[in-house]
């Protein structure tokens, strides 16, 4: 009896063994699609006449832009903005967990990638923080999304529609920043969504920030942004009220009104000069000078010196040889009862000026007074020069007792940042850090 | 039963002919740099050169590493081929090299930084595969950086040496105690403020213990292979120089007798010595290779890869090299005729003012002038730099051929000519070795084997048996 049942069983299980004819895949065999994908990114890649516009953001927050073309026998030639002659190199596709694109020899961009610092810079054994090696996110026919595989730095590929656009890769950033710059006065205002924004654009470090009153206190959101023709776009979006806004296209300045004119989401914003902060910090300027107190060697020092009328270092300190910083410093650094401003070029250099010790504070606003100058401000020498136009715009004249007010806006949480806006018109304004 | 088996295997057919992707490799569109590697490595040696990025090639993946650039592939396996395959197939043959060569190369650009300060330059995996790291700071005519490249291919491969046949377990025997893992805290710099101390203190810390390189103190393995690396990329002058400067130290000089006799570190170059000795008789018992041959083939083709200039154009103002200096304590093989003028000199000085020479060095600060510079010793002072005594000679060169004539009147500013006014009466054997003598300024590899670039000196015209050569 115990045999029957075996044989039983053994019949049931060979029965059961036959029926397995319908298991294929229903979208078909997963290799047959990872290699029509990768022909098919491979066909995209190559057949873009003008090339694609590459905008990388590498995970230190290093922003670069590039122009790549690729053909169909693995070679690439790109350039870039940190290295505008085209170059050479190898690149190909490879499915790895996910369809890659590895940029397969040295190239234009392993130099922000190279871990030697001694390259183009950076930090040893790091570089940048980017990568060569790009996973497929996602794409459409114009744009592909790509994540490092090592640093997961971004980098967007955006097809180039014409030669011109192509050639105009590289100056894309900077023109937007010289239309925003047209609008003369620190603050630059716009509503979004019936919400009213204070904008900065800061085209040196693709930092795009905008901050908006919430129950009575100033928030800020920031995010890095690129260029692409006149549109600016975010690499994180941002929320304003319940609009989220990826970018801003169409961006251009607008002589009749003296205003940038953009759009978002399709549509038409305005960016307009405001005089005022849009919320008034009480306690700032006394804060930034009891900062100045705990700071090495109790000063403020600024690297690009005063912007005013819509240029940068409107001073000219770039003329003066050797120009390092522009100094505002305590009576410590002097050895008298008395602030003032100074240059450092290979040292600290006359002529300088005297400020009343301490800044009055009025209504929240810092007011410097000049009570006096030493050295030659006269003449044609470059510090001078420099000197003298940075003395009447931060006393507004060049007599003692010429007072001039102005704003502290912080720009770090740490306090140890500030700008400093001229308040009779927000148009002259500087930066602050610490020695 | 077997009905039932027979029906169990009946009905499945799977598709075996699916294409996975990748499999069989990466392709791409073959260029000039394939052809070549194809021409050079995989057609004659069965070796595969990857110079296209691979990560999963790299030994740790996670570092940021970056390729290598295309114009400088042909270049490094160019002169790895020269300096490290030919070499060894002249001695044993191809099928050898075809046999145990690394049968695969990764190229990449930057080095490897670790996370304890250090960086990594190549790797070998059992036998199989090296990978070569920093390839582009690449300099054909940078000799040192070549040579580096050369000691680690040297280096790895007599890993694989030793992986097939054993060394003798009488080497690890030799410094057995002195192995460490912190290998890599031995650099310059690390043990004194003052540079002089601590080139002493950091080369008694693996010389003076009887390893030729701080990396062979990190186990017997990489010790024996350091060896043999450096002894092929070397050569012999430069392992035997190593040995005859390994001296017992009072801070930052040599211990001494009155007479001014160094007290040798007997000890680390008979370890070191004992070391060669079982890598020579290691090569030839297992292998069948003479060492001494292998280097000087190595070498020659160190050589013909990036021919070392004549050393007349290397030495004087605004070159390479501005002094040769000449201490016989050091070097072996100076001359007969120099080595009495120097003794005459040195035992003529103790004798009659007490001071005994320690050793002297030419200069060369212009284009017409050599300076002798003596440097003696007060045996009753405290052990020290000493004194420097300076003889102005000009000079006149032609041809590679220069004569000197010693000067009339010598400067009389500065202290170093007021020292040599007070023994210049005891020196002049030396003195007259120079003076009114034509010398050829060259090389001496015919004196000292494999020296190019270690060695320089003068070779009198008048006889070729007596001649000059020291340090650079």
């Amino acid at each position: 009896m115990k045999k029957y049942l075996l044989y039983i069983v053994l019949v049931a299980l060979g029965l059961n063994g036959c029926k397995k004819d319908n298991d294929k895949p229903i979208i078909g065999d997963v290799d047959e699609r990872l290699s029509e994908t990768l022909q098919a990114y491979s066909k995209q890649l190559t057949d873009a006449e003008f090339g694609w516009k590459g905008y990388l953001l590498t995970d230190n927050q290093t922003s670069a832009t590039f122009l790549f073309k690729f053909d169909k026998k693995n070679r690439t030639v790109m350039a870039a903005d940190y290295e505008e002659e085209p170059a050479e190199s190898s690149y190909r596709l490879k499915a790895l967990q996910r369809p890659t694109i590895l940029f397969d020899t040295y190239s234009t961009l392993h130099l922000i990638a190279d871990p030697n610092s001694n390259v183009i810079g950076g930090t040893t054994g790091m570089g940048y923080y980017s990568d060569f090696e790009f996973a497929f996110m996602s794409s459409s026919a114009d744009t592909i999304h790509l994540e490092g595989l090592l640093n997961k730095s971004k980098l967007l590929l955006i097809r180039s529609k014409s030669k011109a656009e192509s050639e105009r890769v590289f100056s894309a950033l900077s023109d937007v920043s010289e239309a925003a710059a047209k609008i003369k006065t620190y603050f630059k205002r716009t509503t979004i969504d019936g919400v009213e924004c204070e904008v900065k654009l800061d085209g040196a470090s693709q930092i795009f920030s905008l901050s908006y009153l919430e129950d009575g206190s100033l928030k800020t959101v920031s995010t890095y942004y690129y260029v692409s023709g006149t549109s600016v776009t975010f690499y994180t979006p941002l929320q304003i009220g319940k609009t989220t806004i990826k970018e801003i296209t169409d961006v251009g300045f607008d002589t009749g009104t003296s205003s940038l004119k953009a759009r978002i989401n399709g549509a038409q914003i305005s960016i307009k000069e405001a005089l005022v902060p849009m919320k008034m910090d009480m306690t700032a300027a006394q804060r930034w000078y009891d900062q100045k107190a705990v700071n090495q060697n109790d000063c403020w020092v600024s690297d690009k010196a005063f912007h005013a009328e819509g240029v940068d270092d409107f001073c000219n300190f770039k003329s003066v040889p050797n120009f390092q910083t522009l100094w505002y410093a305590g009576s410590s650094v002097f050895g008298q009862p008395y602030d003032g401003m100074i240059a450092m070029t290979t040292s600290l250099m006359a002529p300088y000026t005297a400020s009343k010790m301490p800044i009055d504070v009025i209504d929240g606003k810092a007011k410097f007074t000049l009570i006096g100058s030493a050295g030659t401000f006269t003449g044609t020498s470059p510090i001078a020069k420099a000197m003298s136009a940075a003395r009447t715009i931060l006393y507004g004249g060049a007599t003692p007792g010429s007072s001039e007010e102005w704003y502290l806006i912080p720009t770090s949480n740490d306090g140890k940042r500030y700008d400093m806006v001229r308040a009779k018109d927000a148009q002259a304004w500087i930066s602050w850090r610490p020695r | 039963m077997l009905a039932t088996i027979v029906l169990n295997g009946c009905s499945k057919t799977e598709n075996l002919n699916a294409d996975i992707v990748g499999l069989g490799g990466d392709t791409w569109e073959k260029g000039p740099i394939d052809e070549w590697l194809n021409t050079n490595y995989t057609n004659p040696y069965n070796i595969q050169v990857k110079y296209k990025w691979d990560r999963s090639e790299l030994g740790e993946i996670n570092k940021n590493v970056i390729p290598i650039k295309e114009d400088l592939v042909i270049p490094v396996m160019d002169i790895i081929k020269k300096t490290w395959i030919v070499p060894y197939v002249a001695v044993k043959g191809e099928n050898f090299m075809k046999k145990y060569c690394q049968k695969q190369f990764y190229l990449a650009g930057s080095p490897s930084y670790n996370s304890n300060g250090t960086i990594t330059l190549g790797t070998a995996e059992s036998g199989r595969k090296i990978v070569l790291l920093d390839l582009n700071t690449f300099d054909p005519e940078n000799k040192p950086a070549v040579k580096q490249i050369l000691h680690t291919m040297h280096h790895e491969f007599a890993h694989i040496l030793h992986q097939n046949i054993a060394f003798s377990s009488d080497y690890q025997r030799i410094t057995p105690s002195d192995y460490t893992a912190t290998w890599f805290n031995i650099f310059r710099g690390a043990y004194n403020q003052d540079p002089a101390l601590d080139k002493v203190m950091y080369e008694a810390d693996f010389w003076g213990k009887g390893y030729i390189t701080p990396y062979s103190r990190s186990n017997k393995d990489d010790d024996f292979v350091e060896m043999v690396a450096t002894l092929l990329e070397g050569g012999e002058a430069y392992f035997d120089n190593v040995i005859n400067n390994l001296f017992l130290y009072e801070g930052a000089f040599i211990k001494r007798n009155a007479n001014g006799v160094y007290e040798p570190n007997t000890a680390a170059r008979e370890k070191l010595l004992k070391k060669k000795s079982i890598v020579i008789a290691y090569l030839k018992d297992s292998w069948g290779i003479n060492l001494k041959d292998l280097q000087l083939k190595t070498q020659a083709a160190i050589e013909a890869a990036g021919p070392t200039p004549n050393f007349i154009e290397l030495l004087g103002p605004g070159n390479l090299y501005r002094s040769i200096t000449v201490n016989p304590q050091k070097l072996k093989n100076l001359s007969q005729s120099f080595l009495t003028a120097y003794n005459t000199s040195s035992t003529g000085l103790q004798q009659n003012v007490g001071y005994y020479i320690d050793n002297i060095s030419l200069l060369f600060p212009a284009a017409n002038k050599m300076t002798l510079r003596i440097n003696f010793m007060d045996p009753t002072a405290v052990l020290g730099p000493g004194y420097n005594g300076d003889f102005d000679f000009t000079l006149t060169e032609e041809d590679g051929v220069i004569e000197l004539k010693y000067a009339n009147p010598q400067p009389a500013a500065g202290t170093t000519y007021g020292n040599a006014r007070v023994i210049e009466k005891q020196v002049v054997s030396l003195l007259n070795y120079f003076n009114n003598q034509q010398f050829a300024v060259r090389w001496v590899e015919d004196i000292v084997p494999q020296s190019k670039s270690i060695f320089g000196g003068l070779v009198k015209v008048s006889n070729p048996n007596s001649y000059v050569f020291g340090t650079l």
